[in-house]
């Protein structure tokens, strides 16, 4: 049955300068709907609009025209809060807290008892890769480490609703691979996920539907199946065949079709080749100061509700 | 209750860490050992004590009202600015939650901070009142008059300043039903404070008197003095009566004012105690302080909730000023600094210092009116207004000046 998580009508932001007047319009007028277990993700350019409706849908800015639920209520409803899961384009971590202690913090603000706080810190770290790193100050962290650590945070409630604002900007091809392996883990136990990216192809990779904004505006909304088939073109994929047998198909359809038809080896893409290296390479790792790339998810997200 | 006290733990691990913490106990020490050391008292063992209690627990109150403001403004402020405030506002976080978290933040490291000073201080002024230190007269004198604590009993008046002309006399009566089951020996102190019309006048004389007891004094007006009375005669109704006689060697009127009238001390508890009770009186001031200085910084950003802070801070300065304009001429003048007074009514207090380095009792009643209006109703108010503006703004929005 279809569970609208987040609805948004009408939905406008104006910014306003000292005077109360009116300076820019980020948001304007958009409407969508968000059903449980989506993967939906919200495209545009820089100042789109993307980040101004995920800070309106966690409550973070009032919306100057429009309604907007969450799970049927207010964003700031604190019952709403609980079920959220929050990564800010920029980590927002405190420099001076460990991951282990950042972890157990925001742990806390959930009201999570001690033993599995414990438990799911453990597991979090060892997903991130940063187990080894449990105690180093978080400022001392690369931007992609840190990444990692906020990712964990938004994770740590084992929230239905996932918002990721950005969530592969500063992370190597093989922490975008573990994100997007995990966003499509988690969509498979009924979780939802909102992201907003500008990275075409990891929106691409994961997401059921998207919207595209520009200036404020949607400009384009559906599955990505509807908004990138092209109709009207045909292509065939053909298993391993001797050169001769190939010319035969081709100039069978050519004769059938009546003009040249273009005919090439597939090709995988460079983040799978790259990742293929990488898992070569990590034979002969030694110590390692940053994250140690890892495929475990923690159990606890693992477990059906 | 456990967010909050996440919220707490966090802004104290934020101050140990950015080493907050080490500067200011630092400071503390420095000035706790240096300043007895630096000022210079009349060279009696009173003058110290006087300097250790009234100047010494006064500048370090003074040092950590600032840092107190400073590192208030500076917790939800800079969160903003960081926007670590963005990830705690998307948790279930009421924002009165993190409003209390990180005022409790800011009083465990202050209560932390007066305790270890206190005891230092403490610690100081024993070592110096130690019995190979002073002679067993002296030391007995400091122990009965200074550390100790005691409550006072005025004398009945009917409100009004009256003149003694030289040789004429006037009859006090102190009534209390305590005095009737004080203990005999016990020793009672007579406190008072009694001005000259002739101005010039440095020394003055007058004689006390009572049923048993007579004394001639020699003192300098206007300035409070004591006199031990020995166990005197307390009547039937728990009345004692005195007899104060102008006997100065040449014409002068004496003037009692009705507002500081002679008052009867007696001991009513420990030093330790009253030293307790003020430390106390010293923290729910600090509390309230925290409360402006968290408040400010939730509604504005860092330099205006600091600028606020300052203006605060001149403004208990200047309580003594303000509440003297009052009676202004000025109709306009009148109404600004009777605004001002009661914009400052939350910060004015009974000085503690002054009746502990006086050895008089600091009451529990006032530890209680202070825990009541400042750290309970005043920074709760504080809390309110500040919470119901923080939720009227926008967190990630722009607008904070």
């Amino acid at each position: 049955m279809n569970e609208t998580i987040i609805q948004a009508e009408a939905l406008t932001k104006t910014f306003r300068d000292f005077w109360m007047r009116p300076k820019i319009t980020a948001v304007d007028n958009i409407r969508f709907e968000i059903q449980r277990g989506e993967i939906f993700g919200l495209l545009g350019p820089n100042g789109s609009g993307k980040s101004t409706t995920l800070k309106m849908i966690l409550g973070l800015l009032h919306p100057s025209a429009g309604r907007i639920t969450v799970f049927g209520q207010a964003p700031q409803d604190v019952k709403t809060k609980q079920r959220i899961g929050y990564l800010p384009e920029e980590s927002c971590l405190y420099d001076y807290l460990t991951p282990e202690e950042t972890l157990h913090f925001y742990g806390r603000l959930f009201d999570l008892d001690a033993a599995s706080r414990t438990e799911r810190v453990d597991q979090l770290l060892d997903m991130i890769g940063l187990g080894h790193a449990r105690r180093r100050p978080v400022g001392e962290f690369s931007k992609g480490m840190a990444r990692r650590v906020g990712l964990a945070q938004a994770l740590i409630n084992d929230p239905d609703l996932i918002i990721l604002d950005e969530p592969t900007a500063g992370l190597d091809p093989v922490g975008c691979r573990q994100i997007k392996d995990l966003i499509l883990n988690l969509a498979q136990r009924g979780k939802t996920v909102l992201l907003s990216s500008h990275l075409l192809a990891d929106v691409e990779d994961v997401c059921d539907r998207v919207a595209i904004l520009y200036s404020g505006s949607i400009r384009a909304m559906g599955s990505i199946h509807e908004l990138l088939e092209e109709q009207t073109r045909y292509q065939f994929d053909l298993p391993e065949l001797p050169p001769e047998r190939i010319q035969a198909v081709l100039s069978s359809l050519k004769e059938l079709v009546g003009e040249d038809l273009d005919i090439r080896h597939p090709r995988i893409n460079l983040e799978r080749f790259f990742i293929r290296i990488v898992e070569e390479a990590q034979q002969d790792s030694a110590t390692r100061s940053g994250a140690v790339p890892v495929t475990k998810v923690a159990d606890y997200l693992t477990q059906s509700d | 209750m456990d967010r909050i006290i996440a919220i707490a733990g966090l802004a104290v691990r934020s101050a140990i860490r950015s080493r907050v913490v080490a500067v200011l106990a630092g400071s503390v020490l420095v000035l706790v050992v240096l300043l007895p050391l630096t000022l210079k008292g009349d060279g009696t063992v009173e003058g110290y004590i006087h300097i250790l209690l009234s100047y010494t627990l006064g500048a370090l109150s003074f040092l950590l009202s600032l840092a107190t403001l400073w590192a208030g403004c500076a917790a939800v402020s800079t969160d903003v600015r960081g926007r670590q405030i963005h990830l705690i506002a998307v948790k279930p976080v009421r924002p009165v939650e993190i409003w209390l978290g990180k005022w409790l933040g800011l009083l465990a490291l202050n209560a932390v901070l007066l305790a270890a000073a206190g005891t230092l201080i403490y610690g100081m002024l024993r070592w110096n009142t130690r019995p190979a230190a002073l002679d067993p007269a002296d030391r007995a004198t400091i122990q009965s008059q200074l550390l100790t604590a005691r409550k006072a009993v005025p004398a009945i008046t009917d409100g009004k300043v009256f003149g003694i002309t030289s040789g004429a006399s006037r009859h006090w009566k102190f009534q209390a039903p305590v005095f009737q089951t004080l203990e005999t020996g016990t020793p009672l102190f007579l406190r008072y404070r009694i001005s000259a019309t002739d101005i010039t006048a440095l020394r003055v004389k007058g004689r006390w008197r009572t049923a048993g007891f007579e004394a001639e004094t020699v003192f300098m007006p206007n300035t409070f003095q004591t006199l031990e009375l020995p166990f005197p005669g307390i009547g039937k109704d728990g009345a004692l009566d005195l007899e104060f006689i102008n006997s100065h060697d040449r014409p002068l009127t004496l003037v009692f004012d009705p507002q500081h009238p002679p008052a009867i001390l007696y001991r009513s508890g420990s030093f330790e105690m009253n030293y307790a009770r003020c430390l106390l009186i010293i923290f729910c001031q600090l509390a309230l302080l925290a409360a402006v200085g968290v408040s400010a910084g939730s509604v504005f950003t860092m330099p205006v909730a600091a600028f606020v802070s300052v203006w605060v801070l001149i403004m208990i300065a200047s309580s003594g000023f303000i509440e003297h304009m009052t009676a202004s001429e000025n109709a306009l003048a009148r109404l600004w600094f009777h605004f001002l007074n009661l914009v400052l009514l939350p910060f004015r207090n009974e000085n503690p210092l002054e009746p502990l380095a006086t050895g008089r009792a600091v009451s529990w009643a006032a530890v209680g009116l202070a825990v009541l209006l400042k750290a309970v109703l005043f920074s709760g108010l504080l809390a309110w207004g500040s919470v119901a503006l923080f939720k009227r703004g926008e967190i990630a929005g722009g607008g904070r000046s």
